[in-house]
This record gives C-alpha cells, structure tokens and sequence, in this order.
C-alpha cells in the first residue's frame, strides 16, 4: 500500500478540515501525483474560472513511491489552473516536503476556496489546523519557515511556502519547499497567494508500506539504483552541464531568441561554477540530494561577497541553493548576462520571495527587448538602463518583481501581457503564456513540437526529444518521439519520482519495475505507458474547457519565421507545421487537436 | 599534428590526455580523421555520444573527415533535463 489511501480536504472559506478516503479507482488508473491530482483537479471545478478566484482548487500531490526507499522518491507536485497561463498547470517539486507530507497520511491535500485572512496550514499526522499567518504576511520564504519552525519548535518540521511575489500576485510565484526546491512553473504560487494562504508545514511519522512484499521491493530498489553506480555526472557538475552542450550545438535561447548561441557562456558553466574568480572565490560550495535521492545533482554555491549585488547584504553571504541550467540560462543568456554571481544572486532571491526563474529571465528579457527598440523607456523603467547584458539591471528588475514595487509589477505579468501592453505581442518568447525553457525550438525542432503542445504552456520536462533533436534537425518521426516520451514523461511525474535518473542511467523499466513493486495491480510497461497517455488527454480536456484551441498550439513568430544565426541549425526556422498535425493524428485527435470519441474509449474516459 | 579536443557534459572524465576541466590537446598522425580521434577516447559501448566539428553537428558518415593542425573537435553526450 505505497498510497495512503487518504486525503486531507481543506476549506479556507469555511475554515473546515476533512480527511478523507482516497478514490482508489482513480489512483489505479491515474497513479498519484500529476496523474491523480489533475484527475481530481478536472472533476472537482469548472476549469472556466478564474485562475485566482476561489473556485480554483489548489491541489497537494504526492505520488505513490514519494517517501518509498526509491531513489529520488521524494517528489510531489502542485496542481491548479495556472495564474500565468489560463491553462493546467503542474509543478513538480523536490526537497523533502512531498516525503513528510506523505508520512503525515496523506497522498493528496485540497484547498478550496480562500481564506479572508491569511493562514497557514499546520499538520502533524491527523491533527490538521489552519493558523492565523497575518504576521507571516509580507514575510519572505525563508522569514517564514524560521518563524514557523519557531512558533511550533520542531526543527523537523517541513514547510511550503509562498513570499512576497506570490503574496502580490505576481504571475509566476512559485512554492518554495525547504528554502531553495520550488513547485517553480505557471504561477501555482500565485494562486496560493490569491487563496490567503502563506505555507503549508508539516511534520509526519507514520512512514509508508511498501506494497505485499517489502523484501522484493527492497531488491528492486538496489537492482535499479546499481545502474546509477557509474553514473555520476549529475552529482559532481549538476544540470548546469547543459550550458555547453547546449550553446555548443546551437539551441542556447540567447537575448529574448535573438541568437541561439551565447557568447558569454563559459562564464556560466560547470567549469566556471567550479574554479576560483579572480578573489580566490569559488561558486559552487557543494552538492546536496533530495529526499532518498542517490543521485544529488543539486547546487550549494556561495556569491562572490565583494559583488556588487550583494557586497552591502550580508544576509546573502551564506551557502544556499545555487544556479541550475534553467536558472543560469534565464538569468544569463536570455538576458545576455554572463554574470554567475548576478545570476546567483537572482537565483537566491527567486527561492526568497518565491518567484519562476525560468519565466522571470524570460519576462526581463523581453522587457530588456522592448527598451532597445524603444517602445518603454527609462521613465517607465523607474531610471533603470534595461539593456541586454546589463547585470546590474537584471539584478534591479529581480528585486523589483520580488517586492511587487514599480516597473517590477510590469514585468510580474510574463512577457505575453508585458509585451502585449507595450504594443509587441511577439516578442513574448511563450507558449500559452509561459516563457522558454533553455531551448531553442530552431535548433531542437522536437524541443519546438513539444513546447507547441505541453499542456501547461512551454517547458522542457513534458517530453524527451534530446537525443532525437542532437542527432538531427529532419523533422521526420519528430511528432510521434515527442507523443510517446510526453505520455511516458506523465507517468513518472504520477510516480513519486524524478525524471533526473533517466538522464543518470536507468530506463523505462526501470521506473516501471519500482511502480510495479510498489502498487496494487500489476504494472507492465503497456500499463505505464497508457497510463501516461490517459493523463496526458485529461490535461487536455481541462484545457479545452478552460477555452484553449489548436491556435494555442503553436510557437512565437520569432521561432516559425526568423532563422537560426548560427550553430547546428544555422538558417532553419522550427518546422512546426511539418510536426503538428502527425502529432495530433498520431494522439488520436481530430485535425482541431480536439480528442476524438474513439480515443476517449479507448483510454476509459467516457 | 595536435588538435584540441572537447569533452563536454558528463563526457569530460573520460578525456584520453591530461588537460583542463573538458578539454585537452590530442597529438595525432598525419591525416588523421575524426574516427581516429573516437578511437582514441574509446569510450564504452553505453555511453553515445554526438560529434561536433566547424561549428556544426557531424552525422556519422562524416567522421572519415581528415583532420589538420588546430582543429577542434567537440565530443558530447545525449544528456538532458534542466
């Protein structure tokens, strides 16, 4: 019984907590998780509303290996309708929160409504109660947890988060578990914030059973994990590895997708993470793991403390959670900042006042855009010279959005409302409504497909194109990698697990035989795969009743008209149209994207 | 000749010569290709890898291209994530 078989509803309207059963039907065909949570998410509301009014649901997630002895099997997700995309949104977190919340009893927490003041929830296994948070209001994530772990004195306490961005609605707050993991994408901190709900802290001591034999499970455990024994990339340079394969190939998203290689990369990369500046100062202090996580590819790093940015803040001094790709990416090259100690810096304030950096960079730089050709100016920037490249004034901006004060709260929209404001729609560089990730869908024509169709808006973890997109930039069989690996990609998000170990040599089966060892029911590779696919066609559905259509599909024109400068596929423009409709062919929906009957049968949702 | 070769991403460990961080000089005999240089690294059979020469991803049937003092060749791997 790797589920609990429980879940806790919570009412902030009413102030009323309920535990629960969990709906087992639902969990054999939708897993937990992403799977289960947007299940619930699509019968629960009408996926019409209004992302921050009360009638979305805001909805906790854990998986059925979350807590598991399974490496990396302390994930756990939060799933809504995203405030920064009108769309599904789910974001998928580490840390140890998901574990804890997981041994409290529960596999998925519901809030509903919104308080009239703020709160927090407070759980210690089945005494639930919702606080008064009035004097957390305002506070960072890291005020916060210090506060709470201090009101309740347990130091082993687990605690989720929103800070000021989300508290101001800014579009893309995240939550923020233990400090520095966050439930990053689409704004489900925002929503948190819309709802009056500052941090959910909890503290759990019932532990989960493996399912039947706890011996079995314990020797699939070692089986999978001894594939990683030789596997040690992820830990020793971390996702910032991606920096020079990436910008080397080609596909570097570089100053709002003008250019697809980054100049200043090497100043951002593993190698620069890891040697000692000009001060003798080294970045990278070390790596550290997730809950039960063997692979432990996170960054602790330390700013450079004579840096501008924070050479008056000592507060900012100590070690914390330092650049990923994504982070080093967005506030770097797509700012054209070759930076690492802004970028840090920028990275830290993102996990302080809880805020996107993927969809933060990505906003800057669009702003950064529409100051070189004129369309704001110095008087609406508050005096900040916002030009590509500019440390100081991505460093400003990031402050600004993170405390919700002047041109920041322009910037707090995204880049699809920003831009839209200042009169250029196409600069945002989404996807309904969410920034790129680290790559350029010219140079990765699957990466290109699969922003096009992710159901919660641009994000490179809906899919596996990579090594496809390395090896050729033919579109040819593009569509049905990108249908296949998005459903597959589902299911481990339903799991408990990360997707990281895939890239740290396990394989499908691999995950499989540990969600087989783990739940009720057989689970084959067959069952893994429709599963994903299942959920992969809910999500739609939500979308199409949130009012999404085929036109909500596609790419900016930057990335359809304008091509590559340079690398692999210097003088391509992604093949969108060559992609899409196979894709959707292939998914079994009509040439409108819309599911067909057929396919709704076939997968037992009608 | 020597030619600078680059192993990026996980890849880097296994450089054939002592150098920096991911990237070291390789000699090679003249008229050396790009197979010569795979050789060299012999890497395991499980771990790919893609090939980058002159600013541009080289398919398979590219690699017999002869190599010449200075060049640069990039080796990295099918990784992915962020």
């Amino acid at each position: 019984m790797s589920w609990q078989r429980q879940i806790l509803r919570v009412n902030l309207s009413t102030g009323q907590c309920k535990i629960e059963p969990l709906n087992m039907e639902w969990a054999r065909q939708f897993m937990g998780q992403r799977g289960l949570g947007s299940k619930y998410l699509l019968e629960e509301m009408d996926p019409a509303a209004d992302a921050l009014s009360p009638e979305n649901k805001l909805i906790f997630a854990t998986g059925p290996l979350t807590g598991t002895m399974a490496s990396t099997g302390g994930r756990y997700s939060v799933i809504t309708k995203g405030a920064l995309t009108g769309a599904i949104a789910c974001s998928n977190s580490g840390g140890k929160f998901g574990a804890e919340l997981k041994f409290a009893g529960y596999d998925l927490v519901i809030i509903e409504g919104a308080a009239e003041k703020p709160v927090y929830l407070h759980i210690e296994n089945d005494k639930v109660e919702l606080l008064d948070a009035s004097h957390l209001w305002g506070k960072s994530v890291w005020e916060a947890e210090e506060i709470i772990h201090t009101t309740h004195k347990n130091p082993q306490m687990r605690i989720a988060s929103i800070g000021q961005a989300g508290e101001k609605l800014c579009r893309y707050a995240c939550v923020v578990n233990d400090s520095h993991r966050a439930a990053g994408r689409s704004g489900v901190g925002t929503v948190m914030g819309a709802k009056g709900l500052k941090a959910i802290a909890v503290r759990g001591t019932k532990g989960v059973k493996p399912n039947g034999n706890a011996k079995a499970m314990f020797a699939t455990v070692n089986k999978v994990n001894a594939r990683m024994n030789d596997r040690d990339e992820l830990s020793r340079d971390g996702t910032i590895a991606m920096m020079d394969v990436v910008n080397t190939f080609g596909a570097m998203p570089t100053r709002n997708n003008r250019q697809v290689q980054f100049e200043g990369a090497e100043k951002l990369n593993a190698e620069a993470m890891q040697t000692p500046n000009e001060n003798g100062h080294t970045n990278l202090v070390t790596n550290a793991a997730c809950f039960g996580c063997t692979v432990a590819c996170g960054r602790i790093c330390k700013i450079d403390p004579t840096h501008f940015s924070v050479k008056d803040k000592p507060q900012y001094h100590k070690a914390s959670g330092g650049l990923e790709y994504e982070t080093a990416y967005a506030l770097g090259a797509a700012c054209g900042v070759d930076d690492i100690d802004a970028a840090t810096y920028a990275g830290f304030l993102c996990n302080e006042y809880g805020m996107d950096p993927i969809s933060l960079g990505g906003s800057i730089a669009a702003a950064m855009e529409l100051y070189e050709i004129g369309a704001i100016t110095k008087e609406q920037t508050d005096g900040i010279e916002l030009k590509f490249g500019s440390a100081e004034a991505m460093c400003e901006i990031t402050e600004k959005v993170g405390l919700g004060e002047g041109f920041g709260l322009d910037v707090a929209m995204g880049s699809k409302l920003l831009t839209a404001k200042y009169g250029h729609p196409d600069l945002s560089m989404a996807v309904k409504g969410q920034e790129f990730a680290a790559y350029d869908g010219r140079g990765m024509q699957g990466m290109g497909l699969a922003y096009a169709t992710s159901n919660r808006g641009a994000c490179h973890l809906r899919a596996d194109p990579y090594s496809s997109d390395f090896e050729t930039t033919n579109t040819a069989g593009k569509a049905d990698i990108v249908r296949f690996s998005q459903d597959q990609t589902a299911s481990i998000d339903s799991s408990g697990l990360c997707l990281f170990p895939g890239g740290a040599g396990w394989k499908m089966d691999d995950y499989c035989e540990l969600i087989n060892a783990a739940c009720d029911g057989e689970w084959d590779m067959e069952r893994f795969n429709q599963t994903g696919e299942r959920i992969w066609n809910i999500e739609r559905v939500f979308n199409i009743r949130a009012g999404l259509r085929k036109a909500d599909d596609t790419l900016p024109k930057r990335i359809l008209e304008e091509p590559a400068t340079s690398g692999t596929a210097e003088g391509q423009v992604c093949r969108l149209d060559e992609m899409l409709p196979s894709y959707y062919e292939l998914r079994g929906w009509d040439t409108e994207g819309m599911p067909t009957e057929a396919t709704m049968t076939r997968l037992g949702l009608l | 000749m020597k030619i600078t070769l680059k192993m990026l991403g996980g890849l880097r460990v296994f450089l054939p010569t002592a150098g920096e961080f991911s990237r070291c000089d390789l000699e090679l005999s003249e008229g050396a290709t790009i197979n010569d240089v795979i050789a060299r690294v012999g890497l395991a059979a499980d771990r790919p890898f893609f090939i980058m020469f002159d600013g541009k991803k080289l398919q398979e049937a590219d690699y017999v291209k002869p190599l010449k003092e200075g060049d640069e060749v990039i080796m990295f791997p099918p990784i992915k994530g962020g």
